[in-house]
């Protein structure tokens, strides 16, 4: 097997592992979110202090166990990204070990590269004994059964405890210190950065890189790059959605097409509706929406929007704290986004004809019967 | 006689590169005249599940997956050609194009 081919296989693996583990990050970041927010209308800014849960009002007392239910849920994330990530691996077999060691990664304060690693072990270890140990027919099921949740999970408790364990949650601790650290200028150049690699080739390698980053960092508690990413996905479509209306001489209608659906795709937090304008023309795109992306997320960041959830869209918005500050740096993103396109573009020199496309799009999956299918 | 193909679509969140894909390859295949069954793995379950039927009929799977693709063992023996959820999204008739060659080839 090539280094490539196997990059590729242990990308999707991790992907794997996130794509189940986001739906509880987002239930726990919302829930805590909520329960923020809410006390925020009281003035409280330590709901989580287990003085709150004595309060004489009833609402103050609920928000402090809403802010329970989402620490519950986040602390699943480790153990839940190292489950898929085994299962990923070596299938149902690799669930037990990884959930386990994922849980021991949580304990150690290991973080998310603990979690990685211990889904990778756990996954690599049941595969190895699956493939590598064959029993006579009449024992076969002592293998799933007994031989490898047992030794699947003490291979992956063994190692995280006493080899991983301890270097990488000092490496943990180290980064999240560093980055939480971080004041004024550079965090808002870090901001700037993470904003600018989302912005630069839309869900591309470079986009991947700096998302998936800030979303395991998240789980350390750093919520800046998060925040930055988030900002910066849905900046490009917008932008360029709002250029296509204010400036229809500059666009063909194809684009305009386009447009329209970058819009809505914008306000769902998908920044892959800025692909078609990409590809028409790279360098006036590019340049426009890594500039418009920077500058929101340095703004987002600059004033003091959090946001602890990896959700980009329009409804992750109430959740986010100082939500006008965001949409402010969506606002300002967006402008830029847009102004840059209209004044890179030139208006086209003659309006296309009308294309007749017919309309059929709506029954697009049931364009051919099962007999010709089968024929 | 049309060609034939299969493909399977999955991102990591769920909800929207899966279905963008899916619509892309479906589109540049009903231009190209080639049929295509396209089943979504997205965050609400599998959509347009492919039966065995169907897999035996394919001439080729196109996995356009960023994640782990469920109950794959239904594609053994198959020709697969793994690819990123985006490609199809950024250009589904060189996707086709290259799954068909892919199906021709010995």
């Amino acid at each position: 097997m090539t280094w490539k081919k196997f990059g590729k296989q242990l990308e999707t693996h991790i992907m794997t592992g996130i794509s189940y583990m986001i739906p509880v990050v987002i239930s726990g970041a919302v829930l805590m979110a909520i329960s923020r927010v809410g006390a925020s209308f009281f003035g409280i800014s330590d709901i989580w202090d287990p003085k709150w849960a004595k309060s004489a009002n009833m609402i103050i007392r609920f928000l402090n166990v809403d802010d329970g239910w989402g620490g519950i849920a986040l602390g699943l994330m480790f153990p839940i990204i190292s489950a898929y990530i085994a299962y990923s691996i070596a299938d149902k077999g690799g669930i037990a070990p990884g959930i386990i060691g994922g849980l021991l990664v949580a304990n150690m304060n290991a973080g998310f590269l603990g979690a990685l690693a211990s889904g990778l072990i756990a996954g690599y270890t049941v595969k190895f004994l699956i493939d590598h140990i064959h029993l006579p027919e009449a024992a076969k099921s002592v293998l799933p059964v007994f031989i490898v949740p047992v030794v699947g999970a003490f291979v992956t408790l063994f190692l995280i405890q006493y080899v991983i364990g301890i270097p990488f949650a000092s490496l943990n601790t180290g980064l999240a210190a560093w980055l939480k650290g971080m004041t004024g200028t550079n965090r808002i150049l870090l901001a700037a950065i993470v904003g600018g690699m989302v912005g630069f080739d839309l869900g591309g390698p470079v986009n991947k890189a700096a998302v998936t980053t800030a979303m395991a960092l998240l789980t350390s508690g750093v919520y800046d790059p998060n925040k930055a990413a988030q900002v910066a996905i849905i900046i490009p479509p917008l932008g360029l959605g709002l250029a296509t209306v204010l400036g229809k001489r500059k666009f063909n209608n194809e684009l305009k097409e386009a447009g329209n659906a970058s819009l809505v795709m914008g306000l769902i937090g998908v920044s892959e509706g800025a692909i078609p304008f990409a590809v028409e023309s790279p360098l006036k795109v590019i340049p426009a929406n890594v500039i418009g992306s920077a500058v929101g997320s340095a703004i987002a960041l600059g004033l003091g929007a959090v946001n602890r959830a990896p959700i980009s869209g329009f409804y992750g918005w109430f959740a986010v704290e100082k939500w006008w500050v965001y949409i402010f740096a969506i606002l300002v993103g967006t402008l830029i986004v847009t102004g840059l396109t209209l004044l890179f573009r030139k208006d086209i020199k003659e309006e296309q004809p009308e294309e007749t496309e017919e309309k059929s799009d709506d029954n697009d999956s049931e364009y051919f019967s099962e007999d010709q299918w089968e024929n | 006689m049309a060609r034939k193909l299969l493909a399977v679509t999955a991102c990591a969140t769920g909800v929207a590169h899966t279905y963008m894909a899916e619509k892309a390859l479906i589109k540049a295949a009903k231009k190209m005249g080639v049929l295509i069954k396209v089943e979504t793995q997205g965050a609400t379950g599998i959509g347009h599940k492919l039966t065995a039927k169907d897999v035996q009929i394919g001439e080729a799977v196109i996995f356009a997956t960023d994640t782990k693709v469920r109950d794959a063992e239904r594609f053994e023996n198959k020709k697969v050609m793994q690819i990123n959820v985006s490609d199809p999204i950024k250009d589904a008739e060189k996707v086709i194009n290259d799954a068909l060659a892919l199906a021709d080839k010995k």
